[in-house]
């Protein structure tokens, strides 16, 4: 390694000093939509857990003197239909909107890897039990099974937070057993084998490094599909209960008064999906970042 | 190819075991008393309670019942709704599935058709202005949440610019606002593969050949390119046809439509357990089934898969 690669690392701050992961990350820079997308996200994520300094109102405050307000230096967002302050509902909802994604997530991937590896890498009994369990999660309409699951449970943000874990995990099961297979009979696998590795190590140093990029990927996505599956669930009514505010519980509230007040259903709307397409512009600069291959075909 | 085919049958009715008993125990270990849900507001004495335990087996271990649900279930008879009391779940499912089937297939054909259009034209036009404008129009497709879509779509085509019924079930001016929702994120999923695959297919040998032998580029297109560049495409079709059909709750009950996915979302809401195993159960069915003929679509189309399995 040259001393120009090494101080560069060194101001990178880099855990990882491998080249590879240095290249994604300036094919990363040089992506605009993706860069401008993790901006907007860090400052959501900033907002967000800042809500009870960056929130001009308490977001659960009614004011019945100014119901259903169109837009105002006083309001910036207006009010809704018992005058609680629109903006602070958002920056409330978001709080909650990036919590259940991102810690569904971090639950369903590890638990999705966890049986991955051992499905792909064990095989025989081990990959046939989990895998048919991932069969049967496939079958079952997905949606169906958490509104369903959330109304046997008790209505909070627990009961989501399961329901869509154990609806999430079967996705990063089986990219992982994929990426398993692919690598397990690979030379250097072989190699440490032979060498007398055990099982543990081989997995952590050589079989999860090789499989991880997608997983990285599939993560990313994943918040998004899992910010609108809750979205979704507030949005029946179903799940967190009100006076929290979440932005799928607000569009539905909006709706009934789509004709006279379009606000209180829009900017929820307009944040959810600015969400949604900036973890989209994101995941997809990752995929290209840290898999050039792909760049060529697409 | 009949192993295959046993096979996959197996694993269909393995899946729709292991699905039905999952929601079966669930609804099973629900809280709230069955019973007292069918008798609603009335006050029934305890004796006819017991009766009626005993008439539908509820006193009996869940695995027992279970077996009866099968037994039943084989025999067209999926139980009797708890809220809409004394009607079957088949008279409750069976005029439900007719409505989504008839609104989704027109939502499944314009995705298809659009996502096919408009892959192989950004492809034919890569990294042109057409190509980027379509494929940023897709990412956009992707990311807005259907009921966020539909908000606006309401506002704007049904409200402001009133073109356009703002829910129900009656003409088929009604089937445009909620096909367009559904049809959306399959839409842009699909172009953007149908893309990716026609550019890997246009630099194949055979398409120079095809070129090199003077056929007209339409012909070259159409009958060496896009049927090569759809064989990956069908597999992802099968599935968001799957997906498709098993995913409108949000939109059938945005635009009051009397469907499948209506119908298990309001079952869940009046804890109606033996509509909303019925509904887990066709929507099952539909999944696997669609994913199952697309399977066999494939030995039909490709020929190579039909001789090596």
């Amino acid at each position: 390694m040259t001393d120009a690669t090494s101080s560069r690392i060194k101001t990178l701050g880099s855990s990882r000093p491998s080249s590879p992961w240095l290249d994604a990350l300036r094919r990363m820079g040089r992506n605009r939509t993706a860069l401008v997308s993790a901006i907007f996200l860090f400052c959501l994520i900033i907002v967000a857990v800042f809500a009870e300094f960056t929130a001009p109102y308490d977001p659960t405050l009614a004011d019945f003197a100014a119901i259903r307000q169109p837009p105002s230096l006083e309001h910036l967002l207006g009010t809704d239909e018992i005058g609680r302050d629109m903006l602070s509902r958002i920056i409330y909802g978001a709080r909650i909107s990036l919590f259940v994604g991102v810690f569904v997530q971090v639950v369903a991937t590890s638990f999705g890897v966890l049986l991955g590896v051992v499905a792909g890498y064990y095989g025989g009994i081990f990959d046939t039990v989990i895998m048919r369990a991932v069969d049967i999660m496939y079958a079952l309409p997905n949606f169906l099974f958490a509104v369903f699951m959330v109304s046997l449970l008790k209505p909070d943000i627990g009961s989501v937070l399961l329901t869509l874990s154990l609806s999430t995990w079967p996705f990063s099961a089986r990219l992982m057993r994929g990426q398993v297979l692919a690598t397990k009979n690979a030379d250097y696998i072989i190699a440490a084998k032979a060498l007398g590795m055990r099982d543990g190590r081989i997995i952590m140093l050589h079989v999860l490094p090789n499989a991880i990029t997608p997983i990285i990927i599939q993560f990313t996505l994943g918040i998004a599909t899992v910010i609108m599956a809750e979205a979704g669930l507030s949005f029946l009514g179903i799940g967190i209960r009100p006076p929290n505010p979440t932005w799928g519980a607000m569009i539905n509230k909006g709706r009934e008064f789509i004709r006279t007040s379009p606000h209180l259903a829009i900017y929820p709307s307009i944040i959810l999906g600015l969400t949604m397409i900036a973890l989209n512009f994101l995941g997809d600069g990752l995929r290209d970042a840290l898999d050039p291959r792909m760049k060529e075909v697409g | 190819m009949q192993r295959y085919l046993l096979q996959r049958i197996f694993f269909i009715v393995f899946s729709l075991f292991g699905a039905t008993l999952l929601a079966f125990t669930a609804s099973r270990l629900a809280p709230g008393d069955p019973l007292r849900l069918m008798a609603g507001e009335q006050n029934l004495p305890q004796e006819v309670l017991d009766e009626w335990r005993t008439r539908y087996g509820l006193d009996q271990p869940i695995l027992v019942q279970y077996g009866y649900y099968v037994a039943n279930a084989l025999q067209g008879d999926l139980g009797k709704s708890y809220h809409y009391v004394g009607t079957d779940v088949t008279e409750l499912l069976g005029p439900a599935i007719v409505v989504t089937l008839t609104w989704e297939s027109v939502a499944i054909v314009f995705a298809i058709v659009v996502a096919v259009f408009l892959g192989v034209v950004s492809a034919l036009a890569y990294n042109t202005w057409i190509d980027t404008s379509a494929m940023t129009v897709a990412l956009l497709g992707i990311s807005l949440p259907d009921f966020a879509l539909a908000t606006f779509m309401i506002l704007l085509f049904a409200l402001k610019l009133d073109w356009l019924p703002v829910a129900g079930y009656e003409t088929p001016a009604h089937f445009v606002l909620p096909a367009i929702t559904l049809a959306t994120r399959p839409c842009a999923l699909l172009s953007r593969l149908v893309r990716a695959s026609m550019l890997e297919v246009l630099h194949q040998d055979y398409m120079t050949t095809a070129r090199a032998k003077g056929l007209s580029s339409r012909t070259v297109i159409i009958r060496h390119g896009l049927r090569n560049a759809l064989f990956p495409v069908l597999t992802v079709i099968g599935i968001l046809i799957g997906r498709i059909l098993s995913g409108s709750f949000i939109v059938e009950t945005i635009f009051n439509i009397p469907g499948i996915g209506r119908l298990g979302v309001t079952a869940v809401l009046q804890r109606d357990y033996p509509v909303i195993l019925g509904a887990t159960l066709a929507l099952a069915v539909a999944f696997l089934l669609s994913t199952f003929v697309i399977d066999l679509l494939y030995g039909v189309i490709d020929p190579r898969i039909r001789t090596t399995s």
